[in-house]
């Protein structure tokens, strides 16, 4: 049986694992645009090639570079799902600051209105509002950044209600610092913890969301790839070209993996006691 | 146990004309007029004006959900904006069909996560805890729709022990509607079994420390009586919250899984109706996959209370 150092050194060897990783799955997605690799819309007559030295992981059916399209498709995923997670972020950390803060009705008003939302199940809420908004790679971020709100305001409902117990609470208002400087200066920083730990945790959820809305269509629209527009497509070609949806969907896997693995190396290293 | 119940069942009311009010003016705000798509591209203003005025969409929005919502309470779900038919039969159609996979997938992710969980929470940091966990994890990771379509390739197209695709009625035969079911159920299942996996493991582990349990074993009890009866009892209480955030899993990801699949659901349903901006018919398909959502969350909520007790009456005060 390990001992208990053994298994947090493996913890930590996994966590620095994932951030490498995502390090560099980032990196060469965000630079995708600079690194010298054929443009995603490079169009050849090498239609649906296995994997090979030209192009590492086969081309589409217009002889398009898979591992390319790949990059920028992950480029989107990310941009999107990040941008969806500061927008959770932002909307969610001071609902739930006030809910928190303030208590009483606007407490109850804040939390019944997110209960509302989280009645629905968050890939049909995604659906609902891409399909208010219209497809495309905004509706997908505005949709995600919906979906993520309500748990982000109840994770920092709850931590501003324990921190709000702390003596330098009562002391900052004995001293006179209004409602909006306690809730910034005092309760933000210390519900960062868990905050960071859901943000990284919905950026994972955000990332298999979008590959959602884009495999029905209603993520980002061509030309530009997405990784579950190439999977969608890749079904026509299950029997003709089965490595096609290989690429994609590894991406999406391992990108998630090392996000929920680095959320629970955060978890353990922001809030030890758990 | 009634007063639970009916406290349950009065909050579930707020909540659902909440979301059905974020429904309908959701769909009121959509881009694309359905009543110009109705009278098709070289139809005249006033035809455009007859057909809206037809579907009652001249009048205020507060009319309009004031009568949908009534028209609602007896089972009127309106007409299809496109097809002109019912809702409801339309709806009807696809219920069966949803169910049935929403019902196989929870109770394979039920069984599968049970089962893997039980056995590594009683094992912790065993090379079957480190396996099950590795398993679970990628589970959680990798896009069902994905898993499906690996799924297809291996055992639909190149093996060919099961249909790529469809569904076989259970009207026309046991075997073959299992066939049917067996690959949609499994994707189902390969990402939602790690939900209830985790859960079950972390609450054993967690219940194997408790001070009953040690007492137990000073009584000199056996291994497997005071693994089955005390800690894998107590800590099943937990994992029903598990089944909660399951089926929002579920009812989500079957419409990603019925695509897959061209399984004739709600969700592949929803889809096409999203393409044809069919007002009538994304209503009605929201409104009772979240009216379904709140039924099951409640029905795990009582079942909650009747397992634990504790719930039941802290409640009450």
């Amino acid at each position: 049986m390990p001992t208990s150092t053994e298994r947090t050194s493996r913890g930590r060897r996994g966590f620095v694992i994932a951030v490498v990783f995502l390090l560099i799955a980032c990196g060469l997605a965000l630079l995708a645009p600079v690194l010298p690799f054929a443009p995603y819309t490079k169009m050849t007559t090498a239609r649906l090639m296995p994997p090979s030295f030209n192009a590492w992981f086969g081309t589409d059916q217009f002889g398009r570079d898979i591992f390319v399209r790949t990059l920028w498709g992950l480029q989107v995923s990310l941009v999107i799902a990040g941008a969806a997670v500061l927008t959770s972020l932002a909307i969610g950390v001071p609902l739930g600051l006030v809910a928190a803060y303030f208590g009483r009705w606007s407490d109850s008003l804040i939390m019944r209105g997110l209960d509302a939302l989280l009645a629905f199940p968050s890939l049909l809420l995604a659906i609902g509002v891409a399909a208010i908004i219209g497809p495309g790679a905004v509706s997908a971020t505005i949709a995600l950044g919906i979906v993520g709100v309500p748990q982000m305001a109840r994770i920092a409902r709850g931590a501003a209600l324990a921190e709000q117990q702390g003596l330098y609470v009562d002391a900052a208002r004995v001293v006179g610092v209004g409602p909006l400087g306690i809730m910034a200066s005092h309760l933000m920083p210390n519900i960062l913890a868990p905050v960071v730990v859901q943000a990284t945790l919905y950026f994972a959820i955000a990332i298999l969301t979008e590959a959602g809305l884009s495999f029905i269509g209603l993520g980002v629209q061509v030309p530009r790839p997405s990784l579950g527009a190439m999977l969608s497509d890749s079904r026509a070609y299950t029997v003709s070209a089965p490595w096609y949806a290989l690429a994609p969907g590894l991406t999406i896997t391992a990108v998630v993996l090392a996000l929920n693995s680095a959320a629970d190396g955060l978890r353990a290293r922001l809030d030890p006691q758990r | 146990m009634l007063g639970f119940v009916l406290k349950r069942l009065l909050q579930a009311i707020p909540v659902l004309l909440i979301t059905s009010l974020l429904i309908f003016v959701g769909m009121r705000l959509s881009p694309g007029d359905p009543a110009a798509m109705l009278a098709g591209n070289d139809a005249s203003a006033e035809t455009i004006a007859a057909v809206r005025s037809r579907l009652g969409l001249d009048q205020s929005y507060a009319t309009q959900y004031l009568k949908w919502l009534g028209a609602l309470l007896t089972g009127d779900l309106g007409r299809s904006m496109v097809s002109g038919l019912p809702v409801s039969r339309i709806v009807g159609e696809r219920i069966a069909p949803t169910l049935e996979l929403a019902t196989g997938g929870l109770v394979a992710s039920l069984l599968l996560g049970g089962v893997l969980g039980t056995l590594a929470g009683l094992q912790p940091n065993s090379l079957l805890d480190r396996m099950v966990s590795a398993v679970a994890a990628l589970g959680l990771a990798a896009p069902m729709f994905w898993t499906g379509m690996l799924l297809v390739a291996v055992f639909g197209v190149a093996l060919k022990w099961l249909p790529p695709a469809g569904r076989v009625p259970f009207s026309q035969g046991l075997g073959a509607a299992l066939a049917s079911l067996a690959m949609p159920v499994a994707t189902l299942a390969i990402a939602n079994a790690p939900v209830i996996m985790r859960f079950l493991r972390d609450s054993i582990q967690e219940t194997r420390r408790a001070d009953y349990v040690r007492a137990a074993h000073a009584k000199g009890l056996s291994k497997t009586v005071v693994a089955r009866d005390y800690i894998v009892r107590n800590s099943l209480i937990p994992t029903v919250t598990a089944a909660g955030i399951l089926l929002g899993n579920l009812i989500g990801g079957a419409a990603l899984v019925e695509i897959v699949f061209s399984w004739p659901g709600m969700g592949s349903l929803l889809v096409s109706a999203m393409g044809n901006r069919d007002y009538s018919v994304i209503q009605a398909v929201l409104l009772i996959a979240v009216f379904g959502f709140v039924f099951a969350n409640l029905i795990v909520d009582l079942l909650y209370g009747l397992l634990n007790p504790r719930i039941r009456h802290a409640d009450q005060h």
